[in-house]
């Protein structure tokens, strides 16, 4: 163990916003801007989403990022998948040319590659995550396919053991998610997203709209796997507690910037941030 | 017979004027560069309906010239209506030969079929292609799936692919089978049967598909890769019609059309090609 | 093994108030011998382990540590991935509440600590049955979820959980508070056997009976005397 690790992933001077953006709002500082209300511009009313983050996650790590919504964790979350497109800032990922090249400058097929190869995604929505009119294990099979398999008969059979691993009766495989229950459409995105068993998955707010019961099985899942095949996660919540289950270290985001990060335990029991003491001291 | 000069003057030579023709070059140009990749272009009116072969039609009209042969085939038969209409005006408009013989054409502008008999590096196939777009069935709207072939994600159809084999054990594409050109671009092939489309695979001819109501063209040029979808255990096959042979020139090894007799209900099997049925006939000296 | 230098903790509460439990700490601890806080409740002894944790940043001062992966280290400006790893192979808080993921078996709590060490759930679950059976769990409950146990149950799974790694240097807050007699005895057996193989303890014990018997020296917080 050395005292310095490389990071699987680093993010850079990530900013994202939605409008042209203008003088008074462009220069951007920590300090308080007298024409921004929150993360808006009053002058020309651009939403910055994300302002200069910072952050790395390492091998096999959970890495929390809470906030609540409009602080910009979606956006991060989105662009981390090459769903969005930031406005600026570096990715670099330890697995793509020796993280020496920032993916966001690469082209889309490139992106295209490493979301497929090197990159999962449950999606808070399994509407957006899922194809609902075609079979679950035609889902995780996707997956496969995106990461170049091309043998039928072995993706049948790696559905079927994702299947049993999230608790999915087998015989059940061939049944469009649509007939399932929320929980149940949550456990074939995440059998989807591992499928190729990618080094890095991004879980966004996975547990919203489930019953209790439910939650705390996908979250023993999401422990398991990541105890098992030691996969780096990136977890988005809005949920506190969700954030203290799964992860050792978090990003508190509000505004669309980085406010605190810390061990979690650290975060939950000594927040520093003003705006971090109010979302431990409102948790339930 | 008329020289090229005698063709029916009250139009330009070829019908189309001459710009016209120049941006289809272009496009072509283009299309053969980019191997399968659907280069839009400014399908223009013609005497006949979209939708009935316009696409083809302008590709050959921009190519010809007064040394061509053109042959006109609608689904193997250069007999149907269609096929006629077209050489007619073809022919009209240019006066340059015209053939039902594959070998004496140079230009062989075809829907749904490529001849049985191969073609040469001399001449140039034209296929009418009523959709252009593979992944229409899978992906609904224009803008996504430009953006799909721009990033080479065909994830969606290979997931289609995949359904069909665990529904029903085999893939469901029939005609129009889906194909990878030069390792890139997927493209529809146009409705050929699949007993055609290993055809396309480095072959020592141009193949140019125009579709004139989707306004695409693309192309496959001599030589290049074009690979249909398929997986390592469930590989692609073409028609199989169990040995059975033409009622009509005896061939087996060909694409057949099943006919049932309406009098007496029989099944019997011709050729789809009728030029290749002839020409096995004259060789047997049965006509 | 442990020095603690100057150490400050201060919490800044609403309306501009700060509280200040812990001022100009110093402290060391060897291998094999352990420390008592003592001290009227709401001193902060607790903020002592917590600092030492690192679950709360101290506001001023070094806690030295002299840890296997990284030789002497501060544990109070390590990285954040260093203070993981080393909570992971060498020091290890017991609290007094048991916080787990719902519905996971009391064995499998106890046998996921083992993670990172070994890869195998099974040869895991083996070592965990084995120390809960030392701190006196029925068997009938290890397959069940710690949800539904008794106060004494939760500590002891608390308990097991931590001492399971066999850490270096053991934080323990209170680790006998809802304990009876008899559990009691076990408990502090098991971390007396620890302390001899080499486990430094600082600890905060509710009462002087458990005290006397493991620890070696007492840091009293007293007010005006808040030093050793």
């Amino acid at each position: 163990m050395s005292l310095v690790e490389s990071p699987l992933l680093s993010i850079r001077n990530f900013y994202k916003k939605y409008g042209d953006g203008c003088l008074f709002c462009t220069t951007d500082s920590e300090s308080e801007n007298p024409y921004m209300d929150g993360n808006r511009c009053l002058e020309c009313g651009t939403v910055w989403a994300c302002r200069n983050l910072n952050f790395d996650l390492y091998q096999g790590e959970i890495l929390g990022i809470v906030g609540e919504s409009g602080s910009g964790k979606s956006t991060l979350v989105k662009s981390l998948f090459f769903n969005e497109e930031p406005t600026y800032g570096e990715m670099y990922l330890a697995s793509y040319r020796d993280g020496e090249q920032n993916v966001f400058d690469c082209s889309h097929q490139t992106k295209r590659y490493l979301q497929n190869h090197e990159l999962g995604m449950v999606d808070q929505n399994p509407y957006h995550g899922l194809r609902m009119d075609y079979s679950s294990g035609g889902n995780i099979a996707e997956k496969l396919i995106a990461a170049d398999y091309s043998h039928v008969g072995q993706m049948v059979e790696r559905a079927e053991e994702l299947l049993e691993k999230v608790e999915i009766p087998v015989a059940r495989m061939n049944e469009p998610p649509r007939k399932f229950s929320g929980g149940m459409q949550q456990r074939v995105q995440i059998s989807k997203a591992l499928a190729n068993r990618p080094p890095l998955l991004l879980l966004g707010e996975i547990t919203t709209g489930l019953d209790l019961s439910v939650q705390a099985r996908v979250l023993d899942l999401i422990r398991t796997i990541q105890q098992e095949l030691k996969v780096s996660m990136i977890v988005i919540s809005h949920d506190l507690g969700v954030i203290r289950m799964l992860t050792d270290r978090t990003l508190v985001l509000n505004q669309g910037r980085i406010v605190e990060n810390g061990l979690t335990d650290q975060i939950m029991e000594d927040p520093q941030h003003a705006y971090t003491q109010l979302l431990v001291h409102s948790l339930l | 017979m008329k020289t090229a000069q005698e063709h029916n003057q009250s139009y330009n030579y070829a019908f189309l004027d001459e710009p016209s023709k120049r941006e289809i070059r272009r496009k072509t140009l283009k299309a053969v560069a980019i191997p399968g990749y659907q280069v839009p272009f400014a399908s223009r009116e013609l005497p006949i309906a979209r939708g009935w072969g316009t696409g083809g039609l302008q590709l050959t009209l921009s190519l010809i010239g007064d040394d061509d042969c053109v042959k006109v085939i609608d689904q193997g038969s250069d007999d149907s209506v269609n096929a006629v209409s077209i050489r007619n005006l073809v022919q009209e408009t240019t006066n340059v030969s015209v053939t039902t013989q594959t070998e004496a054409a140079t230009i062989i502008q075809s829907r749904h079929r490529i001849p049985e008999v191969p073609l040469t590096p001399e001449q140039v196939l034209v296929l009418q292609v009523p959709k252009p777009e593979p992944l229409r069935n899978v992906e609904s709207s224009e803008k996504r799936t430009r953006i799909q072939h721009g990033e080479k994600n065909y994830n969606a159809m290979w997931l289609e692919l995949y359904e069909d084999i665990v529904k029903w054990d085999h893939a469901l594409f029939d005609a129009d089978y889906p194909v990878m050109v030069h390792g890139r671009y997927l493209m529809a092939p146009s409705p050929i049967p699949r007993w055609d489309t290993p055809k396309l695979h480095q072959s020592s001819f141009l193949t140019l598909l125009g579709a004139g109501r989707e306004k695409k063209i693309y192309a496959v040029p001599p030589y290049t890769d074009v690979e249909p979808l398929q997986f390592d255990d469930y590989p692609f096959q073409v028609e199989s019609f169990n040995s059975k042979a033409c009622t009509r020139c005896g061939s087996t090894d060909v694409f057949l059309e099943e006919n049932t007799d309406e009098t007496n209900g029989e099944v019997h099997y011709q050729c789809s090609d009728t030029a290749y049925c002839n020409k096995v006939l004259d060789e047997k000296g049965g006509r | 093994m442990l020095k603690v230098e100057g150490l400050y903790k201060r919490f800044s509460i609403s309306n501009g108030k700060t509280i200040a439990p812990i001022q100009d700490l110093h402290f060391s601890l060897e291998p094999s011998t352990s420390i008592g806080i003592a001290g009227p409740s709401g001193i902060g002894k607790s903020s002592i382990l917590k600092c030492l944790h690192r679950t709360y940043l101290c506001t001023q001062g070094n806690i030295w540590y002299d840890s296997m992966l990284y030789g002497w280290i501060n544990l109070a400006e390590a990285s954040e991935r260093q203070i993981i790893e080393i909570r992971t192979y060498e020091v290890s808080y017991v609290s007094q509440f048991l916080r787990v993921i719902p519905r996971v078996s009391c064995l499998d709590i106890v046998a996921g600590e083992l993670f990172p060490m070994i890869e195998n759930m099974e040869a895991a679950r083996i070592q965990a049955k084995d120390i809960l059976q030392r701190l006196g769990i029925p068997e009938k409950l290890w397959t069940l979820y710690p949800a539904t146990f008794s106060g004494g149950e939760k500590q002891r799974i608390n308990l097991a959980k931590s001492l399971i790694k066999k850490p270096r240097l053991l934080l323990l807050d209170e680790p006998t508070a809802s304990l009876d007699e008899n559990m009691k005895e076990k408990v502090v057996e098991l971390l007396l056997e620890m302390k001899k193989e080499g486990t430094a303890m600082i600890g905060v014990f509710h009462d002087w009976e458990t005290m006397d018997v493991i620890v070696d020296h007492v840091l009293d917080m007293t007010p005006s005397t808040a030093s050793q």
